[in-house]
């Protein structure tokens, strides 16, 4: 199983600290288009997020839009103590755990597809080219796999794993958004890799 | 986990999304302002279709209300005379202003204070006239008809 880095976020990808306290001031004060400048930035992070936390696009998708509008109705709260993307990443998954804890008996998994560059992933291309005992495995079936144990998971370690090994958030980005110390998420990821890796011993080396 | 990074949603999907929620918050907005000029017997009925049990609880409490003033309208009347309650009480407030009259004449001021304070009948005439009062006088009612004597007359000289 590949326990991936962080991804380095782009410097283009993340705002500078004034330019967003700008966007935020200006969309607190009932300006739309300030508004819809900081949903471009973060949607994609804000979906990824929730995705991979329901394994389901249109959960998905109904949690992010409903994240961003609550955020919105809730900026006059919003006291600057944090990033703004810190407090709508909390917003989100506060707004992803209580759909979770509500859909807890049905899980329906339905999966975005893998986009272009995976089968040109050296990593990826290593796991199902060697000699595993299920290389003949698709990676659509890996990836289903993979789906089925994060969701096998506690909601607070595969938010850890997601925020952490595919979001790429650092440990006290993450205990931020938790709302936790750093050894919480650090015991939290430990355990979840763990679980992960035997859930999933059949594709692994 | 590097394969969960390379899922991406259905092509084109987030070129739409940022006009999509500030629609729905300007559509949310414009609900707002709608919900708050409109007259409150609309804001009602809207609660109703919003939830139609309410509307199943609305309907009952009015029926319980309907057939509560319909019984208690056939019910026939209960004068205040005919109370017991009443009459207790009020036997028993006149019995303990006429321990305080016959207490002595300390108890006077205290006995008037208790009158004035009051609004019982009892005890404004008993405080006046210290003496009993019949009952049909406390609840104006008209006293039994005095004895019709002869009224005789012999013109002086006679």
């Amino acid at each position: 199983m590949i326990m991936a880095e962080p991804i380095e976020r782009t410097e283009s990808a993340t705002p500078g600290p004034e330019e967003e306290t700008t966007l935020v001031a200006r969309a607190r004060q009932g300006d739309l288009a300030a508004y819809d400048e900081l949903i471009k930035r973060y949607q994609e992070r804000i979906y990824a997020t929730v995705y991979h936390m329901t394994s389901n696009h249109d959960d998905a998708n109904d949690l992010a839009q409903e994240s961003f509008i609550k955020a919105y109705q809730a900026l006059k709260s919003f006291k600057g103590g944090s990033s703004f993307y810190t407090w709508l990443y909390r917003i989100a998954v506060n707004k992803t755990i209580n759909f979770l804890k509500q859909r807890k008996n049905r899980q329906h998994l339905s999966l975005n597809d893998l986009d272009f560059n995976t089968e040109h992933n050296p990593d990826l291309v290593a796991l199902i080219s060697e000699k595993t005992p299920r290389r003949d495995a698709g990676l659509t079936e890996l990836q289903q796999k993979l789906n089925e144990a994060l969701l096998k998971l506690s909601e607070p370690h595969r938010l850890v794993v997601v925020l952490h090994d595919v979001q790429g958030l650092s440990h006290e980005e993450i205990a931020k958004v938790m709302d936790c110390n750093i050894g919480t998420v650090r015991s939290r990821l430990f355990y979840a890799r763990q679980q992960l890796q035997a859930m999933l011993t059949d594709y692994l080396k | 986990m590097a394969l969960k990074r390379h899922e991406v949603p259905p092509p084109g999907y987030f070129h739409n999304f940022s006009s999509e929620v500030i629609a729905r918050i300007k559509l949310g907005a414009h609900r707002s302002s709608e919900a708050a000029e409109m007259p409150w017997y609309l804001k009602f009925v809207q609660i109703f279709d919003a939830k139609p049990a309410f509307a199943g609880v609305f309907a009952s409490g009015l029926c319980m209300l309907l057939v509560f003033g319909i019984v208690n309208a056939e019910r026939p009347d209960m004068s205040v005379a005919q109370s017991p309650m009443l009459i207790q009480t009020a036997d028993n407030t006149a019995s303990a202003a006429n321990a305080s009259v016959t207490g002595s004449q300390s108890s006077q001021p205290a006995q008037s204070i208790v009158a004035l304070n009051s609004t019982n009948p009892v005890l404004d005439m008993q405080a006046t006239a210290q003496q009993p009062v019949p009952v049909n006088e406390l609840f104006s009612q008209p006293a039994p008809a005095a004895q019709a004597e002869e009224a005789s007359f012999t013109p002086p000289g006679q």
